[in-house]
């Protein structure tokens, strides 16, 4: 290894001075043109284009533009000209509607001349190559930077050609000098070697163009080198089979087209006129008489436009383009790194008027019009969902043979075809597929997309983008149930911290939507517990921690993973909480576990009903409220369940048979039970008869002597002593069990594990390995349950005094709330209420049977 | 006028820095013909004698004169010149290791990492380094013999791996002849005798961007070979065991088997593979070529497992062709051992590999000889189940092996195509790759899966013992990786995780054991991270140079992390789907998984 390392640093040092060397060799040869003029090179540009007799209109362009001694005297340059007749057709049929040479205005002149002119020399072959970072990379450029100066050609546009908004307003009446962009002007070339190598295909080719071509074609957008490499003192000629004058880009192209208006209008949304000082000083130097300002067009985008408004005011993230798609100098991305100009360059997916119409009117964009009528009304951080789901990254990922492989930036497929393909443009900056479908958003089609929709769920939908759910509910992948508490009824939600707390309070959200703010903030208020009365307001919360915190809680208990319509009664929350359902559509109610304590639903409101593609969203009329109860306050408050409690209880804390555990941190309201983590569970909790029962006949130790029985707290061997809590403890625990099982009305037959380890190799009834979880079967028809417990006997669930289907919930929270001032700022505590948080819970559901279960 | 254009295919051939005074191994041999000349003829009637004199990294086994000249006779020939063009190459390429200098300083007992230039392993045996033997029959008579571009080591007799398929060479050996009948009449021999994948072609994968990256290269793998592994017991270990005949086997496997799958008690026909001898049988075969190094020992070698006496042991979880089974391989650093199957360390038995026979050829595998019955019995069924099972990704995919991509002793960065791997899929976007192990990486075993941009795929785990269990996924956060959503069984995992976020991140909460004086080892802090879905690293290993993660653990690392899945229910001994789909833009690794039966969290240790 020693030696490969001396080696590798030898070769290192020897390649580094030879390819130092080599460098030096390459300039020299540069050096050596200085002093002689190598006979192989012909004429001028400026020489060989007069002197060849074709090129008259040409030479026209470059007097009148007085560039004759740069392209007689100067370079390098490498030009793309068009010959006489090539301009007769161009004259014959133009887009500027121009039909001889002296029609062309002096910027028409400057535009053809210019975009058809690169700084250096490269031959077809070398055009292909760039250089970035540094870095040298071949046959893979398909655009360079020309020469065109934006201030060839100033565009005045009418007021009327301008998009709305507020910031367009001003030049409606008027008009405005217009830059569509102030950045280089590029051309695309689409050579043999840049799409052997980034596998663009002939026939992705055909469709982008238009055009069939031949093995080593050249095309300069889709117009045809005829005649290449013409090697002239200070470059390059090549012939274009056409007169080459500058497309549009992007953004421009899809305004100017006729059959994109309706997603032309809706990009307008996010782009201003911003002054521009320097070109207005620059264009005054050249022409002095004018007297008026130029602005130039930027779209909000993180990428090559505007964050910030013309009025300096900030762009929110959520209404800002991924991309400027009037960057004429695009950049693309990788690694989250810019790329160089010349590697690739937009595409956009701009569905046709009537691909618009037919989604907007009949097909699956109905749900935005049956919410906002028009797509004027749509709001823009709706609408710019849509728009992004249609601007790509990258040409080169973005060609016809690849659409198959096309994703959203959320990985989500787009499934375009090649059959929606109606037209296509290739502008200055990324090429424009115009498409007889629309490819709308997972956002507008998953059961996020009503609570997005709606102007009244705007706390969920704060909810939901706030804390990154979005991705989650847009999965088509699953299939969820979710539920929304409307603005309206986003309130009376008792937070369970403030149980562990001396008084109680309730929560309602609501959206502060001031300009400077736009969060969700949550009223106090006091909460009678013990009558169920939301009183007074004591306060307000705005601390986004806790808020957030709060928002996750109640999004997790408004979640179910799957469809609660499917005749089961009982359903987990993607938080692990149970939620029972009944009927279906609009009548169906919910009720979280506390629910169900105080006999409260939760409705549909507002026909608040949304079958979308992943599942159904219902709009509630009150939150979701789990049960604050934990399995300590249940079994110690109620005496029915006395026996069982005071066995759990008995344990020393810091016994490590113990049950309930007030953890060093991270406590509950009061007890937790120490082996349950972030799951769902079921006790079994045996009647006080069944207990003294087993006590007495010596099934079961307890702590206090009974009859003949000698407890454990009297014992004087204390082997025999720790032998007997430990039978105990594994005896309790094997009350406890894997999974909530609920009289749900529908039949149960299933084993489950338990919280008793078995130890030894003996014989179980369920044959349970040595080292695992001594298991219960569970049985029933749907009104009971019957258990059958490792030694082989049975127990069933009681079922005539209601102590079945107690939940229970074992919270943890960030702050002891015994160390917390109470909601109105009162009391001791060192931590405010505002910086608490719940952490993790576990829930239960407690069931009296009627015997001690054993496994043994 | 000066052009720019001429300078961008300028590029500096390797081949004419010529400024090394040492003779190339080429020219060793030629140099000394009173020891090579024949070997010298065999490499120049080869062409391959031009590739020994070439700048490269070569390992050359090389047969003196002597040896040459008894092989011929072995062979019944009289000359080099007798042997046909083909079986000479073959013989050339069976003594060459390309790409790899191999010194004395990295022999081990075992197959040598590097694969000869015909594709097959060297195996050495060795009690001193004077007293060295190559594939069981040949000694190294001159060690180390340095040369500019590698290693000579002089052999004294002619390397000739067998032609064999695995099963044949099992067959051939006498020793095994219960096991052979038995292999032969429930008719799994069949199932091991696929030696590669001729449809694989490299070249339909040429559409992969190679790239490069922490000065590795990216590589599509050369060819996609099958491979096996059989642990046998011989004739003498049944019968110290009772088991003298065929039949004595089929009632020992019933006796056995019938327990562990008492559903299955009444088949009968041995060659369905519930039947109990069947089961026993597939038991002992893998679809993977495990050398004696690859069981677990290699994978414990990178360095990042911490080694010494009284140290965390490594655990290899392998699939065997029995369905739904698996076997544990582990070290006892404790007692200084290793390739321990099975074992109870209660009770100190077990299997383990015979020390005088391993690594025996096939040309699709391999076969070693087991001292003592091995067995998917209820102790162990029982065993396997109550304790955590952390699974290296790489383990999923016996491709790795087969293929010698993983623990090769060289830093990889494999593409990984479509259908290469027979327990992944991903969706047509995806470049899937595998790094191999690398000192830099604070992996587990060292290597990871590692995906980057817009990906989508779905792992088969191996089977998982039936039970309820807490599964978790472990990775580095680094300031470039991605956000993804992860999903088991098809079910999502909570929301997308990031994972860019450093475990000392406020919604984790990693705090550094020994950073707290509250909290000196850190439990409390586990039981908060535990709280909020994660855990620590494991204290087991290490980055080994601590260039990028210089932690003296994961377990005291900010970036490693353990994902708490979530509690799930498996209800039979069975594999499962492991799913991500990349949200956003960004890297995704995955170093293991690990499965923890809910009866081993209260006590589990930090390792």
């Amino acid at each position: 290894m020693k030696k490969k390392l001396m080696r590798l640093c030898f070769r290192l040092t020897i390649l580094m001075m030879v390819g130092a060397s080599v460098l030096l060799v390459s300039c020299k040869d540069d050096y050596l043109l200085d002093e002689q003029e190598p006979d192989w090179l012909g004429a001028s540009i400026y020489d060989y284009l007069v002197n060849d007799g074709s090129y008259t209109t040409y030479v026209r362009l470059i007097k009148d533009a007085e560039y004759e001694d740069v392209l007689a005297k100067t370079g390098s340059k490498t030009l793309f000209v068009a010959n006489d007749s090539a301009f007769q057709r161009f004259f014959n049929n133009n887009k500027w509607g121009i039909h001889s040479y002296e029609e062309l205005s002096d910027g028409q002149k400057r535009m053809i001349l210019f975009f058809g002119m690169i700084d250096n020399a490269y031959l077809i072959e070398t055009l292909s190559n760039y250089n970035y970072g540094g870095v040298l990379h071949e046959g893979t450029a398909i655009r360079r930077e020309t020469s065109v100066s934006i201030l060839d050609s100033i565009p005045f546009e009418q007021g009327d050609a301008l998009p709305n908004g507020t910031y367009w307003e001003p030049y409606k009446q008027n008009g405005i000098y217009l830059l569509k962009d102030d950045s280089r002007v590029c051309l695309i070339h689409l050579l043999q070697k840049a799409l052997d190598y980034l596998t663009i295909t002939d026939e992705d080719f055909e469709l982008i163009t238009g055009l069939t071509r031949s093995w080593n074609d050249a095309h300069i957008f889709g117009n045809k080198v005829i005649e290449r490499d013409i090697t002239c003192k200070n470059g390059y000629i090549n012939v274009l089979e056409d007169v080459l004058t500058p497309p549009s880009n992007m953004a421009s192209y899809i305004q100017e087209n006729e059959n994109s208006k309706t997603f032309a209008n809706m990009l307008g949304r996010f782009c201003a006129p911003y002054y521009d000082s320097e070109n207005t000083r620059k264009y005054k130097e050249l022409h002095p008489e004018f007297n008026d300002s130029i602005y130039v067009k930027h779209f909000f985008a993180s990428r090559g436009g505007r964050i910030v408004y013309p009025d300096n005011q900030p762009v929110s993230s959520n209404v800002r383009l991924s991309y400027d798609p009037g960057w004429n100098s695009y950049q693309s991305v990788e690694s989250n790194s810019l790329i160089a100009v010349q590697a690739d360059m937009g595409a956009m997916f701009v569905p046709t008027d009537d691909a618009m119409d037919y989604y907007f009117n009949q097909g699956k964009g109905r749900i935005l019009k049956e919410r906002y009528k028009t797509w004027e009304n749509v709001p823009d951080n709706v609408i710019i969902k849509l728009i992004q789901r249609h601007m790509r990254s990258s040409f080169i990922t973005s060609v016809p043979s690849r659409f198959n492989l096309l994703v959203d930036e959320n990985n989500s497929r787009i499934p375009v075809d090649k059959s929606h393909i109606v037209s296509s443009y290739i502008g200055t900056n990324g090429i424009v597929y115009f498409t007889s479908e629309v490819y709308p958003p997972d956002d507008y089609v998953s059961v996020y997309a009503p609570v997005l929709m709606s102007n009244k769920t705007r706390v969920m939908r704060e909810a939901v983008e706030d804390n990154d759910f979005a991705l989650y509910i847009n999965s088509l992948e699953s299939n969820y149930s979710f539920f929304v508490p409307t603005d309206e009824f986003f309130k009376n939600y008792i937070d369970p911290f403030t149980y562990g707390l001396n008084k109680q309070g309730a929560l309602k959200f609501w959206y502060d939507a001031s300009p400077d703010l736009e969060i969700v903030k949550a009223t106090i208020y006091q909460y009678d517990a013990v009558n169920d009365v939301i009183g007074d307001s004591v306060g307000i919360v705005t601390d986004q921690g806790f808020i957030n915190n709060r928002l996750v809680e109640i999004l997790d208990a408004h979640i179910i993973v799957g469809n609660v319509e499917d005749g089961k009664k009982y359903y987990l929350s993607k938080g692990g909480s149970l939620v029972k359902a009944e009927g279906a559509g609009e009548n169906l109610r919910v009720q979280g576990s506390s629910d169900i304590g105080m006999n409260k639903y939760c409705n549909v409101v507002d026909s608040g009903f949304y079958a979308q593609t992943n599942g159904n969203t219902y709009f509630i009329d009150k939150p979701i409220q789990p049960t604050e109860k934990s399995v300590y306050k249940v079994l110690s408050d109620s005496a029915e369940f006395s026996e069982f409690f005071d066995l759990l209880y008995g344990f020393a804390k810091s016994d490590t048979f113990s049950i309930f555990t007030i953890p060093a941190k991270e406590r509950g309201i009061d007890e937790n039970v120490k082996f349950l983590n972030a799951y769902n569970y079921t006790i079994y909790v045996p009647s006080n008869e069944a207990i003294n029962n087993a006590i007495l006949n010596g099934d079961i130790p307890s702590w206090k002597s009974r009859g003949s029985v000698v407890g454990i707290d009297d014992m004087t061997d204390i082997n025999e002593q720790r032998a007997a809590i430990r039978k105990l403890s594994r005896i309790l625990r094997y009350h406890f069990q894997d999974n909530s099982v609920l009289i749900s009305g529908l039949p149960v037959s299933k084993r489950y594990q338990t919280a008793t380890i078995k130890t030894d190799d003996s014989q179980s009834f369920f044959n349970t390995y040595k080292n695992k979880s001594y298991k219960i079967e569970v049985n029933g028809s749907g009104d009971g349950l019957q258990l059958i417990t490792e030694d082989g006997k049975t127990a069933n669930v009681i079922t005539n005094n209601g102590l079945y289907n107690i939940l229970t919930r074992d919270y943890r929270f960030n702050k002891n709330p015994k160390d917390t001032k109470d909601i109105d700022g009162t009391g001791s505590g060192t931590n405010t209420y505002s910086s608490s948080q719940i952490v993790t819970s576990s829930i239960a559901v407690i069931h009296q049977i009627d015997k001690v279960l054993n496994f043994e | 006028m000066v052009f720019i254009v001429s300078c961008v295919d300028d590029d500096v051939p390797n081949e004419y820095v010529t400024t090394f005074t040492e003779d190339l191994i080429g020219q060793h041999l030629q140099k000394n013909p009173e020891d090579y000349s024949e070997f010298v003829k065999l490499l120049q009637k080869t062409n391959v004698l031009g590739l020994l004199n070439a700048y490269g990294e070569y390992t050359v086994f090389a047969p003196t004169n002597e040896a040459m000249f008894a092989f011929y006779a072995d062979n019944g020939k009289d000359s080099l010149g007798a042997f046909p063009a083909d079986t000479l190459l073959k013989i050339a390429y069976d003594h060459i290791i390309k790409d790899n200098e191999i010194s004395s300083e990295d022999f081990n007992n075992g197959r040598l990492a590097s694969m000869t230039m015909s594709q097959r392993y060297i195996s050495l045996e060795f009690e001193s380094y004077s007293n060295i033997f190559v594939n069981k029959i040949s000694k190294i008579t001159e060690l180390d013999i340095e040369v500019h571009n590698g290693y000579i080591h002089k052999i004294n007799k002619v390397l000739k791996p067998t032609d064999l398929t695995v099963v044949g060479s099992l067959e051939a050996d006498s020793i095994f002849t219960i096991f052979v009948n038995a292999l032969k009449y429930t008719k799994l021999n069949s199932k091991l005798m696929a030696i590669e994948d001729t449809t694989y072609n490299i070249d339909d994968y040429d559409y992969y961007k190679i790239e490069q990256a922490n000065g590795q290269t990216e590589e599509l793998p050369r060819y996609r070979k099958f491979g096996y592994t059989i642990l046998a017991e011989s004739d003498s270990t049944f019968k110290a065991n009772g088991i003298n005949s065929f039949d004595d086997l089929k009632a020992y496997a019933k006796s056995v088997y019938d327990q562990v799958f008492p559903a299955d008690a009444n088949i009968t026909d041995i060659t369905d593979p519930r039947n109990s001898l069947n089961r026993f049988m597939s038991y002992h075969l893998f679809d993977r070529q495990i050398g004696y190094r690859k069981f677990v020992m290699d994978y414990d070698a990178t360095g990042h497992q911490f080694q010494g006496q009284g140290v965390y042991d490594m655990y290899e979880c392998i699939e065997t062709m029995c369905e739904n089974t698996i076997v544990e391989v582990r070290t006892d650093k404790q007692n200084n051992r290793t390739n321990l199957f099975n074992w109870d360390m209660e009770s100190n038995t077990g299997v383990k590999i015979v020390s005088t026979n391993y690594d025996n050829d096939g040309v699709n595998g391999v076969y070693h000889e087991i001292d003592n019955i091995l067995v998917y019995d209820v102790r162990f069924a029982s065993y396997i189940s109550g304790k955590r099972l952390r699974m290296d990704a790489a383990s999923f995919f016996p491709e790795l092996i087969n293929n010698n991509m993983r623990a090769n002793g060289e830093l990889h960065r494999y593409i990984i195509p479509p259908g290469y791997f027979e327990g992944l899929t991903f969706s047509e976007k995806t470049k899937f790759t595998y790094l191999n192990a690398d000192h830099r990486y604070e992996d587990y075993q060292g290597d990871e899966m590692f995906l980057k941009g817009l990906y989508e795929f779905s792992i088969i785990t191996p089977p998982v013992p039936a039970g309820q269990y807490e599964v978790r996924f472990s990775f580095q956060p680094t300031a470039f990786r991605g956000v993804a959503q992860l999903y088991w069984d098809n079910l999502p995992c909570g929301i997308p995780i990031d994972l860019s976020i450093n475990a000392d991140d406020a919604s984790i909460g990693h705090e550094v054991p020994g950073s707290n004086l509250d909290d000196p080892y850190g439990y409390e802090n586990d039981k908060m991270m535990r709280n909020r879905g994660f855990m620590k690293g494991p204290a087991s290993y290490r980055s080994v140079d601590k260039i990028w993660y210089k932690a003296d653990n994961a377990r005291k690392s900010t970036q490693s992390i353990r994902v708490i899945l979530g509690i799930y229910e498996f209800e039979e001994m069975k594999k499962h789907k492991f799913s991500v789909t990349g949200y956003k833009n960004g890297e995704f690794m995955l170093d293991f998984l690990e499965f923890v039966p809910v009866e081993a969290l209260e006590y589990e240790d930090i390792y």
